[in-house]
Order: structure tokens, then C-alpha cells, then sequence
């Protein structure tokens, strides 16, 4: 490649970083602003001085900060492993089952479907499900919520991966008499490992992300990180420190995340389309 | 990733795994792992979404009456090819879809042939561009929101400080507009570009070096080799993005609301207007079918378009 | 096997861990649950009012949620039948779910309880009735007004008195020429419904047909949203997506002659400490025909709830006359007691806003409007005045939707009591 080329693609490359970037910067900036300067035209991409009131002001010990963040990573640790498990066995099944009908595309088919309908169409009912069951506002009323968001997709993910999963691997252990559940436990997840990583990271950030589920569902005692943001918009106006500092709690840790699961995230994300 | 307890027995040559295996056999094991996952779908989604078909065809608006009305038929379905906001949002979701969509391919399809590389630092540089997508939705709206207050954000006075007078943004119909297909296409620009990417990694290297040795330039062996054969991919990314782009609604939340006016009503925001505000609820169910089988339309026509490009691949 | 029983306890544990959340969840003996809007006064009083009430043996938990989600929650929680508030805070938007709150004309009559309060607010049109009955107590009082710069109006020999919006035009024109640099008014433009606070007071005709539907005046409608669509042009630049902060930073600012308002979300930092504008504000009587829009925060007790003698109880601490002073100079909640406005001290720290104040309450009403109806109303109200509809085409859309958007009974009842009904 000659000079031009290369200083062009760096260029190039530069600006994607600062679009993708600059908006990390300014939330991050806002979230250490003096409240009194967000309203004011003039007072410049960096505060005028640093302060932390609003990071202070939403961990205060009487508010409800941990709580939110400790059901966070409840709801999103206990839906990742569930959906994980569950979108294993299922895909597993899916890719070993000889059903009739190609019943197994249908059902997959179905769960594609999942991912194409507005969700709204099913908050209202679920909330009156959860209600009759008695789990309005707990934790589990989000996590079934989300397991049953998250478990098509990963279904949809490690089926291509179980495609291409060496069946002479499996014949071996049929031969020795093991059966489905003990290929299962012994070679297929063993060697899946990274493929449930990936899955594991996707649903993560899914759970973690999640707002409208959460918000019908868990108005108070089991609310998450993303339905309190929403909190701080106000029929006055926006409390613009507050609501950069807890989004900056909600965002940091999962760019971080992010920076350490990358191969798996773009794995996961990717399966699907370029397998598939 | 496996269930604690069970591990034990299988490693004994006849334990109760192994029974049960016997017992049950190999499709019956196999049905019992499809099960709990089925279950669950069929309970939080499908249970759901059955109701909500049920209920568009009955009358039951809070309005008139705190329990469900009388059965009504297709009536909920024919209002809303009466209802001009329902027209006017429809069309204001088709063109913010598309335009975002498009936006996306070419932005997410120029990042991947600027970023495949195996080296170290192309590496992190994806990783960086791929932040976007990963944070809350909800958040990138109020993030945006901050960023393009006309008077008073950090857009408008950085383009002041460089002499441009930056539009208004989030109060003029049409920039509401173009501001949420500039922030959607911001948010999921990396996941075209992430996709893309595998898709231009996993190419034969043999056959890239085969076109260059035939003295094909850098365009034509893009155009007539590299574009044929991420085609696949990219139709299904398409598909991806034009129907979730389609069923927008956090951002839309947390930015303009819906305005000025009814300028940037998404299809999505306007139903969880009519669900969850209004509580016209078998209006708004009725309205969510229409979507859904819309989206699966989108779908089932992007599949078969992805088929045909995969047997003229095929073919040639 | 020592593995597969730690296992199980692990797992019933965490199981009984989540359904323990569902129980704790309900409601135990002497406990009410409160909702209350997350404004950082509303909540922050009723959570001080809490403390001190758990003396009378009973725990207020206090529920804050920003306003749409407040009623969106209180709306679920009773139609569900979840039942999970005791007192619910609201204003005439819930109308849908009236049919799910106790009347409290007993208690009222045996505690004579609106004897003192601010003349006719216990009426249909102001606070919620249902069948004749009141159930909604009023809390907080509020009114649209026209907040102006005393300097910046003289340098225009503009008197703060406008008539109609149209006058407010034309004062508009010699202000700006006046102050050059600045802006004639701000507004929280970028809420969508506010837009009908203009519109209230700039139409004077009626909301309800005689036949008992949604329905306006067209060409007086048409008219009014003119008027407010030749006003806009006077907004600062870039003002038409502004909130209330933003709009009111831009008068204490000096950028804009004029704000117009809720009173209570400003005048306390008007007057504040170091404020540019102390001592160079006041407040005109509210322009138009109509009326200024009101806002009268209520509680509510939904007929699910157990202990009503307790609920009741609260709303006398919370919305009683007692702590009506403190949330006043504390929180900025309006008072609804006729006797706050007397206090001598209050009125002469006040005297310059407290008359524009007091006869925007009296005057001042809600339009007999579901949800449906108003938003319908407002968005495209926003869509007139920005160009994207003509006020004729727009406001004929509006009425021609308004005949099927279902009248709530209770909405029927109110307009009737505030002459919002075509006779």
C-alpha cells in the first residue's frame, strides 16, 4: 500500500472513532458538570470545574441507587445462566431431533419470529399474566420476561454452531452407550465452551439493557438501572447531572465489559448472519 | 454451563442418567431438553401475544369500560386504515426505517473494508466502534438528547465555534426527523459493521490474491468479487436492521417524544401511546397484529431475496 | 451426592429468596403505600410529612415516580386489581379509572374538611367528582401566569396587560425592538402538551357538544390557534424544543422579556439569593378568553384500599391545612387553604406576584379532556405552529377525531360544573 492510501484509510478510521466515541466523552464530562451549567448557552464541551455532586447525590445511602444496581445484576446474572442452559438444551434438541413435518424448521421459524414483533403487543398481557401468578414487581416476573426475550436468539446462535459440530465425536460416546444427556453434559458442552461465551455475553448485555419489559413489570421493588433513567426526566425538565452520572453507571461497566468480551460478542453476533 | 448435581452421576457407568436415558430414550430425552425452553416461550410470549389477538377483535377501551367489551370483529382492524395519525406514522416508520437502514449499510460496510485486519491495533479499533451498540438503548437516547439541545448542547457550539449555525435540532419537524435516523444509525452502524467484517474475514484469501494477480484494481475486484460474495450476509443484515429500525421505540422515548407535534411518531411509540397512555387496548392490539405480520412479510420477502442470491452465486 | 444436596439448598434458597420478594411486597398491618410524583418537592414533603406521621402508629411508604409513569402505575395498579397504593396522587388526567376510587363526601362532611379551603375548589370542573360525589382532595394548586421583566417591559413603555395573545403579538414587536438582542417570551415548548395552555385561554368556546361529545367551535378554535401560531415567532432561536428549566433559565437570564409558566416550578428561585432578576418580576393577569389552565394535584383513595380511616388520616397530614405554610416556603407547593394567602408575612414578601396569583386560581379551570382527546389536541396544536398543517386544516382534523374519541362520564360531569359544555 502506498503512503496516500495508508494516511487516507487512517484518516478515515479516525473520524469513525471520534463519531462512535464523542458521546462516551460528553456524557462522562456532563456527569462531573455543576448542575448550574447545562442550561446556560457558553459554558463549553469541558466543565468549568470538576464535581462529583452528582455521582454523591445518586449513591446517597438513602437512596436507592445499590438496589437498582444490585437487582440489575440479579435479573441479568440469573436470566443469562437460565437462557444459556435452556438455549443449549433446546438448540441441542433441535439439531439431533428427526421430528416429522420439518417440524424442527417451524420451530425454529417460531422462534425467529420473536425477534420480529413489536413488544409492546405482548407488555400489557404479561403484566396481568405476572399479576395472576402474583410476581408483579420481583425479580422473577423481569427474568422470565427476559429468559423468554433472549432464549430464541441464543437458539438461533448455537444452531448454527451444532451444525457444524463434529458428529463422529458423538458416534464414539453413542457407541460406548452413552445417551443425549450424557453427550450432552460430556462432549458437546465441553467443546462448546466459546460458543456459549458468546451466547452468555449477548444475553448479558440484553438483560442488562432491557427497558420495556422491566418498566411494566417492576414499577418499584425490582426496578433496574435502565427504568430509573427515565426517572430523571421530569415534567419540569431533565435532571441533566444526575441522569449523566447514573447513565454513566449503566454505560461504563459495559463498554468495559465489552472491551474484554469482544471476541465472543462479535462471534455471537455475527453467527447468525454469516452461518446461518 | 451446566447443571450442578448432575455431573456426579453421569460418570458413574449406571446411574440414574443412564436409566433414565434407557427409559425415556433418545428422542423422548431429547423432547425433555426442548421442553423447559418451549415452555417458557409459549408462557412469556406466545400466551401473551395469543391474548393480545384475542383481544383485537373485542372492544375494551378504558374509556368506555373497565372490563372487556363486546366481540367487534375486524372493526379495531378497519379504524386503523381510517385513522390519519396511524397513516401518517406509518409513513414517518417506513422512511425513517429505510433511510436508517441505508445509512447503516454504507457507514457499517465502509468501517468493515477500513477495519478487517488481523493486526493488534485494527483489532482494538473494532472493538472501540463497536461500543455503540452494546450500551442501553434508553441511554443513547438521552445521551443524544443532551448532544443536540439547540441552545445549549455541545453540537450546536462546536459548530458555533467554527463559524456554522447549527440547526435546531430536535425542534424543527424535519431535523427531529433526520436527528433520530442519525442516532439510530449511530447506535447500530456496528453491527453491520461487526457482521460484515466475519463476512469479509471468512472470504478464501487465495481468491482476493487470484484478482490481484489478473491486475483487477481495487474497485473492480470489490465490485465483481468481494460485493457477490458478502451479498448473503448483507441482505440478511439488512433484514435485521430494517425490521428492528422498524419497531423503534426507546430512543424515540427518551429524545423528541414523538414531536413536534406528531413529526416523529414511530409506529412502535404511537401503539405504546395508544396501549399504555390511552389504554385503548384492543386498538392498540389490533394495531401491533398489523405490525407483526408486517415485519414477518419484511422478513419471509428478505429470506427469499437472500435465496435467490445465493443461487445466482451458486450459478456463476 | 453431597454435590446434588448442596445444589438443591442453593437452588431453594434462591428460590425462596424470590418468592420472599413477592411477599414482602404486600402489604403488612398499619402500612400504607403512598404514590406521589417524583418532582424533588411533592415527594420530598410527603416523605417528611411520613416521618412524622409514623407517631400516630402508622408507616407511609412513600412511591415517587416521574409524572407519566405515576400514571401509568396508578392506572395499572387499578385496573389490575393489584392494589398496591393506599393513596394515589393525581389530577383530572386519570378520568379513565374514576370508577376505582372511594367518594369521600362522608368524611368530609363529618371533618368538615373544605371549610377554609380556597373558595370553589371542592366543585366538578376544579377537583374530581363521580356521580356527584368528590373523590379526589386537593393538595397542590397551581395556574398557568405570565411572568414578565419589569425593566425590559418599561424600556418599551409596554403596561403588563394583555388581553388576548394576538395583544401579546403586538407588545412583542416593541420589546424585541427595545431589548435588541433578547427574545419576547420562552416557553417549555419542547413538552408537547403544554402548547395547551395557550390554547385554553385563547379559546373561549366549549369542549362538549350538547349531545354529550368531544367537539370545538371550529372557526373560534381555528382563530385561537393563529393566534398562538403568529406568537411562536416571538420564541428565542431554536426555542421551540426548550423544557421548563430551559425556558426558565432564558428569563433569569435576560435573554426573554416574558415567561409563561407554571408560577410554582420558578417563582421561589426567581426570588432566590443571588438571582440576576430579584426585585425586577411580577405577574400579569393571564391573557384570553378561556381560561388558565389548572393544576390541581389531588390524592385519591381507590375503593381496594383496606384501612380507609387510616388513608384518610394521611391525606389530612399530607394535604391538611397544618403543613400547608411549610410546603409552601419548603417545596413550592401551592397551597389550596384560603388562609395561606392571609399570612401577613407570606403576603408581603409576595405582594408582588401573590394578586396575579390568587385571581389566576380562581379563574382558572381543566379542560374536560380524556388523555386521547387533549393529547390529539395538543401534538397537533405543535404541528399547526410548526407549519407543518395550516390552523384550519389541523384544527378541522382535530374535531372530526374528537367525534370518536369516547367521553369519560366523570369528564361529562366536570364540564357541566365549569360551563364547558355547549347548552
Amino acid at each position: 500500500m502506498n503512503l496516500a492510501v495508508r494516511l487516507g484509510r487512517a484518516t478515515l478510521i479516525a473520524i469513525a472513532l471520534v463519531v462512535a466515541l464523542a458521546p462516551f466523552v460528553v456524557l462522562f464530562l456532563n456527569s462531573l458538570r455543576p448542575a448550574d451549567e447545562f442550561l446556560s448557552a457558553g459554558s463549553g464541551l469541558v466543565p468549568s470545574h470538576i464535581t462529583f455532586e452528582h455521582y454523591a447525590e445518586i449513591f446517597d445511602p438513602r437512596g436507592d441507587t445499590f438496589r437498582y444496581l444490585l437487582n440489575s445484576l440479579i435479573i441479568t446474572t440469573t436470566s443469562t445462566i437460565i437462557a444459556v442452559l435452556l438455549g443449549a438444551m433446546a438448540a441441542y434438541a433441535l439439531a439431533r431431533l428427526k421430528l416429522p413435518f420439518r417440524l424442527s424448521i417451524v420451530i425454529g421459524v417460531m422462534f425467529l419470529v420473536i425477534r420480529f414483533y413489536p413488544k409492546i403487543t405482548v407488555a400489557l398481557p404479561y403484566f396481568l399474566l405476572m399479576r395472576q401468578f402474583n410476581l408483579l414487581d420481583t425479580h422473577l416476573a423481569v427474568i422470565i420476561a427476559h429468559v423468554s426475550l433472549t432464549v430464541p436468539f441464543v437458539v438461533w446462535m448455537l444452531l448454527a454452531f451444532f451444525e457444524d459440530f463434529p458428529r463422529e465425536l458423538e458416534q464414539a460416546a453413542i457407541v460406548d452407550g452413552c445417551g443425549p444427556i450424557r453427550r450432552f453434559m460430556l462432549i458437546v458442552v465441553p467443546l462448546m465452551t466459546p460458543a456459549l461465551a458468546a451466547a452468555a455475553v449477548l444475553t448479558a448485555f440484553m438483560s442488562w439493557n432491557e427497558f420495556l419489559m422491566a418498566s411494566t413489570v417492576a414499577p418499584n421493588f425490582a426496578k433496574t438501572l435502565p427504568v430509573r433513567i427515565s426517572g430523571f426526566i421530569t415534567d419540569k425538565g431533565i435532571l441533566w447531572g444526575s441522569m449523566s452520572a447514573m447513565s454513566s453507571v449503566i454505560v461504563i461497566p459495559v463498554a468495559l465489559f465489552a472491551l474484554f468480551t469482544q471476541r465472543y460478542l462479535a462471534r455471537g453476533l455475527t453467527v447468525g448472519a454469516v452461518k446461518g | 454451563m451446566s447443571i450442578p448435581g448432575t455431573i456426579p452421576e453421569t460418570r458413574r457407568p449406571v446411574g440414574l442418567v443412564a436409566r433414565l436415558e434407557r427409559r425415556l430414550g433418545e428422542t423422548g430425552i431429547l423432547l425433555l431438553f426442548l421442553a423447559p425452553a418451549m415452555l417458557v416461550i409459549a408462557v412469556a410470549q406466545f400466551y401473551p401475544l395469543a391474548s393480545s389477538a384475542i383481544l383485537s377483535f373485542f372492544d375494551w377501551s378504558l374509556a368506555r369500560s373497565p372490563t372487556v367489551g363486546p366481540f367487534i370483529g375486524l372493526d379495531n382492524y378497519a379504524r386503523t386504515f381510517k385513522d390519519p395519525i396511524f397513516a401518517g406514522t406509518v409513513t414517518f416508520t417506513i422512511v425513517f426505517a429505510i433511510s436508517s437502514t441505508l445509512l447503516q449499510l454504507a457507514c457499517g460496510l465502509g468501517i468493515a473494508l477500513l477495519t478487517v485486519g488481523e493486526s493488534y491495533t485494527l483489532r482494538f479499533v473494532r472493538t472501540l466502534l463497536m461500543l455503540p451498540m452494546v450500551i442501553a438503548p434508553i441511554a443513547v437516547g438521552t445521551i443524544w438528547r443532551m448532544i443536540l439541545a439547540a441552545r445549549v448542547g455541545p453540537l450546536n457550539q462546536g459548530l458555533a465555534a467554527i463559524g456554522i449555525d447549527g440547526p435546531n435540532w430536535l425542534g424543527d419537524p424535519m431535523w427531529a426527523a433526520f436527528s433520530l435516523i442519525m442516532i439510530d444509525a449511530w447506535e447500530w452502524t456496528p453491527f453491520v459493521a461487526v457482521t460484515l467484517t466475519a463476512a469479509l474475514t471468512s472470504l478464501p484469501g487465495d481468491l482476493l490474491r487470484a484478482a490481484s494477480v489478473d491486475g483487477a484494481g481495487r474497485w473492480k475486484s470489490f465490485r465483481y468479487i468481494v460485493f457477490p460474495m458478502i451479498l448473503p450476509v448483507l441482505v440478511l443484515v439488512a433484514m435485521f436492521r430494517l425490521i428492528e429500525a422498524f419497531l423503534t421505540l426507546d430512543i424515540v422515548f427518551t429524545t423528541t417524544a414523538g414531536g413536534p407535534g406528531y413529526a416523529t411518531h414511530t409506529l412502535s411509540f404511537w401503539i405504546y401511546q395508544q396501549g399504555l397512555k390511552y389504554f385503548n387496548i384492543s386498538y392498540a392490539a389490533a394495531s401491533s397484529w398489523i405490525m407483526l405480520l408486517a415485519c414477518v412479510g419484511i422478513a419471509l420477502a428478505f429470506l427469499a431475496w437472500r435465496r435467490q442470491v445465493g443461487k445466482w452465486q451458486v450459478s456463476r | 451426592m453431597i454435590r446434588r444436596t448442596n445444589a438443591s439448598k442453593l437452588a431453594a434458597t434462591v428460590a425462596a429468596s424470590l418468592v420472599g420478594v413477592a411477599l414482602a411486597n404486600g402489604a403488612a398491618a398499619a402500612e400504607l403505600n403512598f404514590s406521589v410524583m417524583e418532582s424533588g418537592t411533592y415527594d420530598k414533603a410527603a416523605s417528611q410529612i411520613a416521618a412524622e406521621f409514623a407517631s400516630t402508629g402508622t408507616d407511609v411508604k412513600v412511591f415517587a415516580f416521574p409524572w407519566a409513569v405515576l400514571r401509568q402505575n396508578n392506572t395499572t395498579d387499578l385496573i389490575s386489581g393489584t392494589n398496591q397504593y393506599d393513596v394515589m396522587s393525581g389530577g383530572y388526567y386519570l378520568a379513565d379509572v374514576y370508577s376505582y376510587f372511594s367518594t369521600l363526601d362522608d368524611y368530609i362532611a363529618r371533618d368538615n374538611y373544605g371549610e377554609g379551603m380556597i373558595a370553589g375548589l371542592l366543585s366538578p370542573g376544579r377537583s374530581e367528582f363521580v356521580a356527584g360525589k368528590s373523590i379526589g382532595i386537593p393538595y397542590g394548586i397551581d395556574a398557568y401566569g405570565l411572568i414578565y421583566n419589569t425593566e425590559m417591559l418599561e424600556k418599551a413603555g409596554v403596561p403588563p396587560e394583555f388581553a388576548s395573545w394576538a395583544d401579546l403579538a403586538a407588545a412583542c414587536d416593541k420589546i424585541v425592538a427595545a431589548n435588541p438582542g433578547t427574545a419576547c417570551f420562552s416557553h417549555a415548548t419542547g413538552s408537547p402538551e403544554q402548547i395547551g395552555g395557550f390554547f385554553f385561554s385563547g379559546y373561549a368556546g366549549t369542549y362538549i357538544s350538547e349531545d354529550g361529545k368531544y367537539a370545538l367551535d371550529v372557526p373560534a378554535a381555528t382563530a385561537a390557534a393563529e393566534e398562538i401560531t403568529a406568537l411562536w415567532k416571538y420564541l428565542p432561536e431554536k426555542g421551540t424544543a426548550l423544557t421548563f428549566d430551559e425556558a426558565h433559565q432564558l428569563f433569569k437570564d435576560q435573554q426573554v422579556a416574558i415567561t409563561v409558566t407554571y408560577p410554582s416550578f420558578i417563582t421561589n428561585s426567581l426570588d432566590a439569593e443571588g438571582s440576576p432578576v430579584a426585585g425586577k418580576w411580577g405577574m400579569s393577569q393571564f391573557p384570553g378568553q378561556g381560561f388558565p389552565w389548572l393544576s390541581l394535584w389531588q390524592l385519591f383513595i381507590p375503593s381496594a384500599t383496606e384501612d380507609k380511616d387510616a388513608a384518610w388520616a394521611w391525606i389530612k397530614a399530607y394535604a391538611g391545612p397544618e403543613n400547608a405554610k411549610r410546603n409552601l416556603v419548603e417545596h413550592n407547593i401551592g397551597s389550596v387553604w384560603a388562609a395561606t394567602y392571609e399570612d401577613p408575612e407570606l403576603k408581603e414578601r409576595n405582594a408582588h406576584f401573590w394578586p396575579a396569583l390568587t385571581a389566576g386560581f380562581a379563574a382558572a379551570k381543566n379542560p374536560p379532556l380524556s388523555g386521547e382527546a387533549q393529547d390529539l389536541l395538543t401534538n397537533t396544536l405543535q404541528d399547526i405552529v410548526n407549519g407543518r398543517v395550516s390552523a384550519a386544516d389541523g384544527i378541522g382534523s382535530v374535531a372530526a377525531q374528537w367525534a370518536n374519541i369516547p367521553v369519560p362520564p366523570a369528564m361529562l360531569e366536570a364540564a357541566a360544573g365549569s360551563d364547558l359544555q355547549e347548552k
